[in-house]
């Protein structure tokens, strides 16, 4: 019998972002199926995400034929400029960061930054570099630094801004201190004191290790010697002095062993956070929580271990990040967070990537190594990124969705390694480490040179309670959003498409979307475009593909127009 | 013819007179008799003398008791001899000996340097006191581990904070131990000193009564020395006597020699008073 025409509407489609661990039959039109190069906007729609643009792409890496580079890590430190001039604003300009602040040339109090990062070099076309350099940027061009020429760097590795300076830290090479546009080995500064026994002997001349982390006024290190059970920390703001035994009060850099406190028996230390008043310290498989690293760790009210969380480990010391309320990070379930308890002191676990936990897992178990997680500060999210597969899931930081995990998308085409939210007094800009020689990266505009674009997918239609019934829609209606350009009002959008299905995970339907309401003199931002559709089938559903041109795009409304055939059961 | 006959007489009478006179010379000379040319003298006031000087010499005397014979005699040479014959008590100077070497050894027991003893009782004290330490330690360890702290060293204190209390538990019971053990060395170099004086004390009041035995001898002594003197005494007595009766007998015979001679002499002066009246008569 036939049915009459109805319509299906998904108001704010994929709000609620991916999930992959609720059934596509039990789970609400709120989530997506896919949600590609999509975050969530401000007004809780699935929108496109910002470009990946160019920002500083000129250099002077000396490069053999064939040869790219990489900016594997980036970090930077605000730099007092409080006495600058007129006259000398060039000067100090030698390691701001960027054209724009170079062309401001504020006369007086401009706060700069110095930019220091390690780029990796290799052969186009493959996945490893022959080499690492330091790098900085001057005058917006990138030049090397030629004294930091580190073993590693995109593993094994770590930038840590502190008193100014970058340190640049790398497995079995003596740590890098990068200061106004040069580099130098902190053991060769005048005050360093390597870390000495009681009996005055040197232990370790250098501080090698690759597990670094400034914090409470120290620097944290492990992995010195190759030795990832011990953490050592420098004095108090006195990063060029490490434990020595002294005992006159002048040093009160220490360390601390915790291979008897692995609550597994075992492990390594992946890495080291500050967070919530504590010290963190992740091994593979488990994590240490210590209080008290404030004042002096070995003082009496010094490091206690607060908490030793057994099975929730550290993939790698770049897959974490503090979000300020959380501290994330990547372990093999997942993308985790310690949350931040102020009055118990406590620090619960929630797992953000709870909506795309098995997705997430299996490209963590394949990159446990190079997953990397960074917080883009200025835009609230958090993205953990897989640079082999140049995807990265994105997470919508602020309050988590309906499933108590945070509202995820995924990125593809993500050609950076990393990312720093770079702020001054007047500006805040996401930069990322640009891969294939791109040099340093923006995450700003919708216009990169690669084409991407958005994608989406809901969830099954007629899901929930309904039963399973075949359907035949006539059309799909889609409502978006863009902004306007200037005074004229947008021109229907050549790039957006629609995509449907039935029954398969691949949607192989697609339709060119056809502005509706296109008048002439409209300046709404609000559209609607519509598709016919054709087929029938069940477990029918919609998307759409948005090649992003260069202005931002947010989608309102699904509308499908579609007949009810036959129930199935 | 009286007067011849005085001039006889007188003669007679002077030659009587001379013979007497000579007797009386010869007498003196036998009562005493000086030779300037061999500086000695003879007669019988110094054979009185002589007399009186050997029988008042001195006689020595002697003491038998139970502890011994004591004599006191005269060398050959005039010069008094006394022989004890008491020696000193050999139990007490054996006792004495044997005190003071017990008083060396503690002397030079508290002359020593003690600090090898004072090592000894450290370690000893030590040992008393580790146990409490070494407990203290564990708690700490416990303690430590519990909150997670066992591997954390800073510079500041060595070790951990705890670690820094527990060296000073340990410098402090060090401490004690040492002060403890330099007070109980030094009193007890004091007590081996003070036993050094008592045994010296012991082997001094040993030796003193290893002399009792002479003491008493001699107190003996003192006492015949006293029956000597009375005997001595007596002696002088009897030969003060014996020498006033000999020098009564001397002056007595020296008077009667005197007497007679006057007598004599005035006999025959009246003899020749009488000689001379008649001889003037004649003549």
């Amino acid at each position: 019998m036939a049915q009459t025409l109805q319509q299906l509407s998904i108001p704010g489609p994929g709000v609620q972002g991916l999930n992959s661990e609720i059934s596509p039959f039990q789970q609400g039109l709120d989530f997506a199926l896919r949600a590609d190069n999509a975050v969530i906007d401000r007004v809780g729609r699935i929108a496109a995400r910002e470009a990946f643009a160019d920002f500083i792409g000129t250099h002077e890496i000396s490069l053999a034929d064939n040869e790219r580079f990489e900016i594997v890590r980036l970090e930077y430190v605000v730099v007092d400029k409080q006495d600058l001039t007129y006259e000398n604003v060039s000067e100090y300009l030698v390691s701001e960061y960027g054209l724009a602040e170079y062309s401001q040339r504020r006369p007086v109090g401009i706060p700069g930054t110095t930019i220091f990062g390690i780029a990796g070099i290799g052969r186009v076309g493959q996945m490893h570099y022959d080499r690492y350099i330091g790098i900085t940027i001057d005058e917006g061009v990138i030049k090397e630094v030629p004294s930091v020429t580190p073993t590693h760097g995109v593993t094994l590795a770590q930038l840590v801004p502190f008193k100014g300076v970058i340190y640049s830290f790398s497995k079995g090479d003596p740590v890098m201190v990068y200061r106004n546009g040069s580099a130098s080995k902190l053991s060769d500064d005048a005050d360093f004191i390597p870390i000495t026994d009681s009996d005055g002997t040197t232990i370790y001349n250098e501080i090698d290790g690759d597990i670094a982390c400034a914090a409470y006024g120290r620097l944290w290190v492990s992995g010195i010697d190759g030795d990832y059970d011990t953490v050592h920390w420098c004095s108090l703001l006195r990063p060029t002095h490490w434990y020595d035994a002294s005992t006159d009060g002048t040093n009160d850099a220490g360390f601390i062993n915790v291979r008897e406190y692995w609550p597994n028996g075992n492990d390594k230390i992946q890495g080291i956070a500050a967070h919530n008043g504590f010290l963190i310290i992740f091994g593979n498989h488990s994590i240490l929580i210590y209080s008290g690293a404030q004042g002096n760790p070995a003082g009496d009210n010094g490091l206690r271990l607060q908490d030793a969380i057994r099975d929730v480990g550290l993939a790698n010391q770049d897959a974490m990040c503090n979000v300020g309320s959380d501290l994330l990070f990547v372990d093999s379930l997942g993308v985790r967070s310690l949350g931040r308890v102020v009055q118990e002191k406590s620090t619960p676990i929630a797992e953000p990537s709870l909506n795309v936990a098995t997705l997430i897992r299996q490209d963590i178990a394949n990159n446990r190594d190079t997953v990397r997680l960074s917080h883009l500060s200025s835009k609230t999210i958090a993205i953990c990124l897989f640079p082999k597969l140049r995807e990265a899931y994105c997470f919508q930081l602020g309050q988590p969705g309906a499933t108590g995990g945070l509202r995820t998308t995924r990125w593809t085409g993500c050609d950076f390694y990393t990312g720093v939210t770079l702020q001054t007094d007047h500006r805040e800009t996401e930069l990322l480490g640009g891969r294939d020689s791109r040099g340093v990266l923006a995450y700003s505009g919708y216009t990169q040179p690669e084409k991407y674009t958005l994608s989406y997918e809901s969830s099954v239609l007629l899901s929930g309670d309904a039963l399973m019934q075949t359907l035949v829609p006539k059309s799909i209606s889609f409502s978006y959003h863009r902004d306007l350009v200037g005074s004229n009002p947008p021109n229907p959008p050549q790039n957006l498409f629609c995509r449907w299905g039935f029954s398969t995970n691949l949607m192989p339907y697609l339709g060119k979307i056809k502005t509706q309401n296109t008048r002439v003199g409209s300046v709404s931002q609000f559209r609607t475009g519509k598709c016919n559709v054709k087929g029938s089938g069940d477990m029918m559903r919609v998307g759409f593909d948005f090649d992003i041109d260069g202005k931002p795009f947010a989608m309102q409304q699904i509308s499908i127009n579609t007949l009810s055939g036959r129930i199935l059961v | 013819m009286s007067g011849f006959l005085t001039a006889l007489t007188g003669a007679a009478a002077a030659g009587r007179g001379f013979g007497m006179a000579d007797d009386i010379i010869k007498y003196g000379q036998g009562l005493y008799n000086y030779d300037s040319a061999t500086e000695t003298a003879t007669g019988a006031m110094p054979a009185l003398g002589q007399k009186l000087a050997e029988g008042s010499a001195f006689q020595g005397y002697g003491v038998s008791t139970g502890l011994g014979t004591s004599t006191v005699s005269t060398m050959e040479n005039g010069k008094p001899l006394m022989r004890l014959g008491v020696g000193q008590d050999p139990h007490w100077r054996r006792s004495a000996y044997q005190n003071q070497h017990a008083g060396d050894v503690m002397r030079n027991l508290s002359r020593q340097d003690n600090s090898e003893r004072q090592q000894e009782l450290y370690n000893q004290n030590m040992a008393v006191q580790n146990p409490m330490l070494n407990q203290m330690q564990a708690q700490q360890r416990a303690d430590e581990f519990a909150m997670g702290r066992q591997g954390v060293s800073g510079s500041q204190f060595g070790g951990s904070s705890e670690d820094a209390a527990m060296a000073r538990a340990r410098v402090q019971g060090s401490n004690q131990a040492y002060q403890m053990a330099q007070q109980q060395g030094l009193a007890e170099q004091a007590q081996q000193a003070q036993m050094a004086q008592t045994f010296n004390q012991m082997g001094s009041q040993s030796y003193q009564n290893s002399f009792q035995p002479m003491n008493q001898q001699m107190q003996m002594m003192q006492l015949a020395g006293q029956d000597a003197d009375r005997y001595q005494t007596g002696q002088l007595t009897g030969q003060g006597y014996l020498g006033q009766l000999n020098l009564g007998g001397i002056q007595a015979g020296v008077n009667s020699m005197k007497a007679a001679s006057e007598l004599e002499g005035n006999i025959y002066d009246s003899i020749f008073d009488n000689a001379s009246g008649l001889l003037s008569g004649l003549f």
